[in-house]
């Protein structure tokens, strides 16, 4: 090893690379759609047509720039759970904040139909509503240790919120609103506008900085409770302070995304592969290779058809993909 | 003036549930610059005076003082400057490396939103030098034997730098020739001027280290005093309820189930 052993030259020298790739990746995506026909708007029309300047600046850089924070949420809320509850296949949404985010929307959409602000309003109130429920039932159980009551009563307050989902489903109007909340649950971006973008900011932003400025300290929850207090940690506040912080972070963007899959459990893989495990690297590494995935897989939602997919198809799809490469590549190690 | 003890116990009692009581009414002293051995059955609470000790777990009943000052009154981070615990076992649930993983040893010394600096690392690496571990600081956590895995916890404890180490069952799992290596670890941390406190199975370990003798029997009995006073075939036969005898083999104490 070399003099110094602060940086890891390996490690930190990837970021500028795949920051200059995500730079590029929103800039060309801007330029990509169906105006005046498919393919890339060229920069004449960008400059001439006033119309092509509208789309490109009030239509397509919200959605672009949203499909980046969602991916650099969903990644980064995804690193973070996979490290504190010790387990690679965890998902951000395991806690009963998917489901209670799609109850929230489903009831929203029943209530007073196609209206952006209240879907997105009361989605993220259930999906908070829902991680509060699972830890507050966590609290009850008296069995195993806290990982495995929070995941099961994560997973009781997911059926419960599928068996709402499920209710209003049945009772939906299935002309106007049983299609709504079908596109909702597979997950979207189309319809972004500036205003949108700008209203996950204020949970958005807080939360992320809070989980970087803490990135080291995430390490120290991957060791037993004892040996962290031991070192002088309160592992139970930190754990507190790092779950409220993910989901709040995921709430946000699921709240207008809808529920799009796999980004939360594929790219803290490939960042820890990339990156090594310390999450000083891996979760910038991860929140980076978040925002790129988000790019594509929406960018390949708008553009492969002429109508729209849905973006969680499009995330599964690669997301399995890579799970696939993931797990057949060489050196794997799982315990 | 007289030196506070490493660690003071005055009157703690501790129980699990309503019914399931550990320890009773528990005094117990330990000086600065100590071994103390805590010998006993299997659930007879080890462990769990040991975490008592740590402050992980709180008394019922009673006092624990930690260089005179009682364990509620430190705050976390000059607790983990003075005082590390070796567990057991530890989940390795990700490829740390070596390096990476005993630096959250330097946790105490950092500031709330700190990460390790050079003089971190320089710490670290010292203490993987003197465990002999410089050579794997690169290798991934689960690619190690237990008793390599055993060495990278006692690095990280030492990277904590403290004033008293407890360990739980440092030996366990070891092979012979690590074995000693632990016990060679512990002593030379001990002539440093340090405390040791340490559970185990192994009456050898106790016999080549400890000045003090905790002997934890079944029924919240407990015994504590001085090893030379303590060791002796009638106590571990009370103790463990199989008959003992202690053999004298070139100075040291050797145990033989009669």
């Amino acid at each position: 090893m070399g003099k110094s052993h602060t940086e890891n030259p390996n490690r930190s020298s990837l970021f500028l690379p795949l920051l200059f790739l995500l730079v590029a990746g929103i800039i060309l995506a801007v330029f990509l759609g169906r105006y005046p026909k498919a393919g890339f708007t060229s920069l004449r029309l960008f400059v001439e047509d006033p119309l092509a300047r509208r789309i490109l600046l009030t239509l397509r850089l919200p959605r672009v720039l949203l499909s980046v924070l969602m991916g650099i949420s969903l990644a980064a809320a995804g690193s973070v759970f996979q490290l504190i509850f010790g387990n690679p296949l965890v998902e951000p949404g395991f806690l009963g904040v998917s489901q209670g985010s799609a109850f929230g929307a489903a009831l929203a959409i029943i209530l007073w139909g196609h209206s952006l602000l209240q879907i997105q309003i009361l989605s993220a109130l259930c999906g908070i509503l829902g991680l509060s429920l699972a830890y507050v039932i966590s609290h009850k159980i008296r069995f195993g240790g806290w990982l495995l009551r929070l995941l099961l009563s994560g997973i009781a307050v997911s059926a419960f919120f599928s068996s709402g989902i499920g209710l209003l489903k049945y009772i939906a109007d299935p002309l106007t609103q049983l299609p709504e909340i079908t596109f909702w649950l597979l997950g979207g971006l189309s319809g972004t506008e500036w205003i949108r973008v700008i209203s996950v900011l204020p949970l958005l932003i807080p939360s992320l900085l809070i989980l970087l400025a803490l990135r080291w300290k995430i390490n120290l929850l991957t060791i037993s409770d004892q040996t962290a207090f031991s070192l002088g940690l309160s592992p139970g506040r930190l754990r507190a302070l790092l779950i409220i912080c993910s989901t709040l972070a995921v709430t946000a963007v699921v709240s207008v995304s809808g529920i799009v899959q796999w980004i939360g459990l594929i790219i803290p893989h490939f960042a820890r592969i990339l990156f090594g495990v310390d999450s000083r690297y891996s979760l910038p590494g991860s929140l980076l290779l978040g925002g790129i995935m988000g790019l594509l897989c929406d960018t390949l939602a708008r553009v492969i058809l002429p109508g729209e997919i849905p973006l969680g198809i499009v995330t599964s799809l690669l997301g399995a993909v890579l799970f696939i490469i993931l797990l057949s590549r060489k050196g794997t190690n799982y315990r | 003036m007289k030196e506070d003890p490493a660690v003071l116990l005055s009157d703690v009692s501790f129980a699990y549930g309503p019914e399931k009581s550990i320890i009773s009414s528990l005094n117990i002293n330990l000086p600065r610059n100590s071994a103390t051995a805590i010998l006993g059955p299997n659930g007879t609470g080890k462990t769990t005076l040991l975490h008592l000790m740590l402050g992980w777990l709180k008394p019922r009943q009673g006092r624990i003082l930690l260089l005179g000052r009682d364990l509620d009154a430190w705050d976390g981070a000059s607790r983990g400057r003075t005082l590390s615990l070796l567990p057991q076992k530890e989940p390795v649930n990700f490829e740390y490396t070596v390096l990476e993983y005993i630096l959250l040893g330097r946790a105490p010394y950092l500031k709330p939103l700190q990460s390790p600096g050079a003089v971190d690392f320089k710490i670290a690496t010292n203490a993987l030098r003197l465990t002999g571990l410089e050579e794997m600081e690169n290798s991934r956590l689960p690619t190690l034997s237990g008793g390599e895995t055993q060495l990278v916890l006692l690095s990280r404890s030492l990277t904590q730098d403290p004033d008293i180490l407890l360990l739980d069952e440092p030996t366990n799992h070891l092979d012979l020739k690590n074995k000693h290596h632990m016990i060679e670890l512990m002593s030379k941390f001990k002539q440093q001027g340090k405390t040791i406190i340490f559970t185990t199975h192994d009456p050898d370990l106790a016999s080549s280290l400890a000045d003090f003798l905790i002997l934890m029997g079944n029924h919240g009995l407990v015994l504590h005093g001085s090893f030379q006073e303590l060791f002796t075939g009638e106590n571990l036969t009370n103790i463990y309820g199989l008959p003992v005898k202690i053999l004298e083999i070139d100075g040291q104490r050797k145990v033989l189930v009669k």
